[in-house]
């Protein structure tokens, strides 16, 4: 590890973490400048302790393993979302939509549901814009319980798969675990918490009476591009082959990057183009994100932190530790804080299905426990009004204490 | 529609050839695959197939898959100070150009009153070519291009910005060749032949001088036409309007500061790539959320492109093709040194034309001081650091300059791949011919 630092720098791994921390605030703060901070803050740390960045990414073949991944499902993304398959879900839920009660059902076990196969941003950041339509079109309808519940599901439901949140596909690189093991696991532990606290959620915010929406033509939204039919076929053909890929010696990471590439060029040349639709400021602060949490963990910055290293050993402290820190920073940030430690212990599958499970969760508590609760929320407010903190924090802490409960005792079991 | 049947065609003749070559036996298998698995590249990137980058990702996914780079090789080939610099860079210039310099700057060579585009063309292309001579081409480039694009804008000078354009992308490729700073395999033969700075200048000067008044005489009879266009009128329509902020200067002082580590780099020892990013980094910081969409608007897609690029050069010279080719030099011309200056030329400026040229002169810097030694023919050195830098000039490939060039006329004038490589190709061979001729005669 010490081949790593080529100057032994006489600087305290404090300055480090410092500069981390400052970096985790403003990026908490203003996460529209999120990849701008975590590349300055990297620059500066690698300035400060003399590091060598192709070495720490020669040795940490993770990180492009991450970056790759978290590539593919931007692609998948972006060709959906120049597919206007969102607006297309908008809108068959709105023409649908006959009560309060039901409608709340839908969208929240949908939101779960597209959740564990894309990016949650965009999947919230729609449903958002269904909720404030249903205001629009009901005047008495207060969208901003909807959202809040819209929120604690989509980030539970996100934990069922490998592909479902960044914060997975870290620990699932990381900790070695397969996209199988992820539906095998995590999955069943994802959509029990999901109904647990839907059931908690439905109690608290039901509501009575019937209505009726008008909305625009279907065949306004669909049918004008190839993008929707191809982004369809590559999410299908990602799901199907992915599973497979370590039969042929490919890492599930990997594969997701490698397959978004072929089907951009097997596509034609107008899907290829979807290419720079790409949210490249967002990979490259994943990128930046996980050298500095690397660059720290190098310099000794988390044996400062953590000094009881040996805490890391039990997965309850794992547990609680992951759903504390995503909490307050973005669930993926926390797992790239987490994985390092857990890594330098050789910890076991339990500790990490245990990071995995309690960053879900824990973002799912505050409103700025992950970007997507962030972004959902600016996007609420914009069009419509925004929700006092305390008001979610009240929701979402009722609606996941019993799923903090439920979901570790599923993780014993499953450990066991 | 064409391409879209000729390119599987051709992948699929690639493909068939493959067999037939490898039990010839003359070059190893995977000596073989990187090279058809390049024609390919070039091909698909000539009849623009699919989007370069995705086509130049896909190529070396398949390098990946037949085992001929590695995870680990890819990274080293990568060139991190190269796409560090042209990072850093970007983000500076489009400071800049967020805060208005770039207008101002374009503003005041508008009012400087050109009557003609070729007093344009020329008075741009000389800047470009001092400026090439003492600083990293990308960053004269990364300057000049917008830079440039706005001038044509402020004088409605439409398509015939291209030869303007063109003209700066040869500029800067032959300015980075008259100073052992200029260009990388410049700073690598400069270090390899213990020479002086001026004594460098001194042999290398005069042929570049010559080729690049050639090279523009070329431009000007290319493109007579739009050469003559009148723009004088213009001119006086536009002042330049300073509007000082804040932003403004910082970003000024930044770039200065930059350009001075850049030019300190000897006594500092921070390299060009720290140097940008350091300024980079400075901008972000001070700039707060002035630099947030200037983030989203770096041109992430012609890094990754050129990263690509890098590591596919990088695999020709990892299955040791360069060396074969440098082995077949020094075998064949038996020391004659009209024979050496004439395949130096061609070949050094053909083989930089289609890879990355830093690998090529890491290589080939051996093979020159080894032929240099046999024949006392020492005027070779300059052959080969000449023609390697011509090279650069005749695809959108070849070079930083072409590249960004070639990125910019495509992004606002639909420029093809192949236009660009009609008129590279043209200027590239009388280029070379120039060189050839000038030292067979001297």
């Amino acid at each position: 590890m010490e081949s790593l630092v080529p100057l032994v720098s006489s600087h305290s791994p404090v300055y480090g973490l410092l500069i981390f921390a400052l970096a985790l605030t403003l990026s908490s703060i203003k996460p529209e400048y999120k990849a701008l901070v975590f590349i300055s803050s990297l620059a500066i740390i690698v300035n400060i302790y003399s590091l060598n960045l192709e070495k720490i990414f020669i040795e940490r073949t993770e990180i492009i393993k991450i970056v790759s991944a978290v590539f593919g499902l931007e692609v998948l993304s972006a060709l959906l979302s120049k597919g206007r398959f969102y607006e297309l879900i908008s809108h068959r839920i709105l023409g649908r939509a006959r009560s309060p009660n039901r409608i709340f059902i839908m969208m929240n076990l949908l939101t779960a549901l597209l959740s564990a196969i894309l990016s949650n941003v965009l999947v919230l950041l729609y449903m958002v814009l269904v909720a404030v339509k249903l205001a629009e079109c009901i005047p008495e309808f207060d969208p901003r319980d909807l959202v809040t519940s819209l929120i604690i599901s989509s980030n539970l439901g996100s934990m069922a798969t490998f592909m479902g949140d960044i914060s997975n596909i870290i620990v699932g690189v990381n900790g070695d675990i397969s996209f199988l093991d992820f539906l095998s696991v995590a999955a069943p532990i994802s959509m029990a918490s999901t109904l647990l606290s839907l059931s908690v959620l439905f109690i608290l915010l039901r509501r009575g009476g019937r209505f009726h929406c008008e909305v625009a033509e279907r065949s306004e939204i669909r049918g004008e591009n190839p993008y929707l039919i191809f982004g369809l076929t590559s999410l299908i053909l990602m799901l199907t082959l992915i599973p497979f890929s370590r039969r042929l010696g490919i890492d599930d990471s990997l594969a997701i990057g490698i397959t978004a590439v072929f089907l951009l060029f097997l596509g034609g040349d107008e899907i290829s183009k979807v290419f720079t639709e790409v949210d490249w400021p967002s990979l490259i602060y994943l990128g930046a994100l996980l050298l500095t949490t690397e660059s720290i963990n190098l310099i000794g910055g988390f044996k400062i932190l953590f000094e009881e290293m040996s805490l890391f050993r039990n997965q309850l402290n794992v547990y609680f530790v992951s759903i504390g820190l995503s909490m307050l920073i973005d669930d993926a940030e926390a797992v790239a804080i987490l994985s390092p430690v857990l890594r330098s212990l050789n910890a076991g599958r339990d500790l990490w299905w245990a990071a995995i499970v309690g960053s879900s969760i824990g973002s799912a508590l505050t409103p700025w426990g992950s970007i997507a609760n962030i972004i959902a929320l600016r996007k609420l407010r914009e069009s419509y009004r925004g929700i006092s903190i305390l008001r979610f924090l009240k929701i979402s802490i009722l609606a996941n204490l019993p799923t903090i409960i439920l979901a570790y005792v599923m993780l014993n079991w499953v450990s066991e | 529609m064409k391409r879209h049947y000729a390119v599987p065609v051709i992948l699929l003749l690639l493909t068939l050839i493959y067999f037939p070559l490898r039990d010839y036996g003359v070059l190893e298998p995977k000596q073989l695959q990187t090279i058809l698995v390049f024609i390919a590249l070039f091909f698909m990137l000539a009849m623009e197939y699919r989007h370069r980058t995705v086509v130049s990702l896909t190529s070396l996914l398949i390098l990946w898959f037949l085992g001929i780079m590695k995870g680990e090789d890819m990274i080293h080939y990568l060139d991190l100070d190269v796409l560090g610099l042209l990072f850093g860079m970007m983000v500076i210039v489009e400071a800049l150009r967020e805060a208005g310099f770039l207008s101002i700057l374009a503003g005041a060579l508008t009012s400087l009153g050109f009557r003609k585009i070729y007093h344009l063309t020329i008075a741009l292309s000389l800047f470009t070519f001092i400026t090439s001579a003492l600083l990293d081409n990308a960053t004269v480039m990364l300057i000049i291009i917008p830079m440039t694009l706005s001038i044509c804008e402020t004088l409605n000078l439409g398509r015939a910005t291209v030869p303007v354009l063109i003209a700066l992308s040869i500029s800067s490729n032959l300015g980075g060749l008259l100073t052992p700073i200029g260009d990388p395999p410049n700073i690598m033969a400069y270090s390899h032949l213990q020479i002086s700075f001026i004594g460098f200048i001194l042999n290398i000067g005069p042929p570049t001088l010559l080729i690049y008044v050639i090279s523009l005489a070329v431009i000007m009879t290319l493109f007579r036409r739009e050469m003559t266009f009148e723009i004088g009128n213009k001119n006086d329509k536009e002042k330049p309007k300073i509007e000082k902020n804040s932003f403004l200067i910082i970003s000024i002082l930044v770039l200065t500061l930059v350009l001075l580590l850049f030019l300190l780099q000897d006594i500092t020892g921070i390299s060009p790539s720290a140097s940008a990013l350091y300024g980079a980094t400075l901008l972000m910081i001070i700039g707060g959320r002035r630099m947030a969409p200037i983030l989203r608007e770096v041109n992430w897609d012609l890094l990754i492109f050129l990263g690509s690029i890098l590591i596919f050069s990088g695999s020709l010279e990892k299955v040791g093709i360069l060396y074969l080719l440098a082995q077949i030099i020094s075998k064949s011309t038996h020391g004659n040194p009209y024979i050496l200056t004439t395949l130096i030329a061609w070949l050094s400026s053909l083989v930089s034309a289609l890879v990355d040229n830093i690998p090529y002169a890491a290589v080939m810097i051996p093979v020159i001081d080894e032929l240099v030694s046999l024949t006392g023919y020492y005027e070779l050195w300059w052959v080969f650091l000449i023609s390697v830098g011509l090279g650069g000039i005749a695809t959108p490939i070849a070079s930083v300059p072409s590249l960004l060039t070639y990125s910019a006329l495509r992004d606002k004038f639909e420029f093809k791949f192949l236009d660009f490589m009609k008129i590279g190709l043209i200027v590239w061979i009388i280029l070379t011919l120039s060189l050839n001729l000038y030292y067979l005669l001297l």
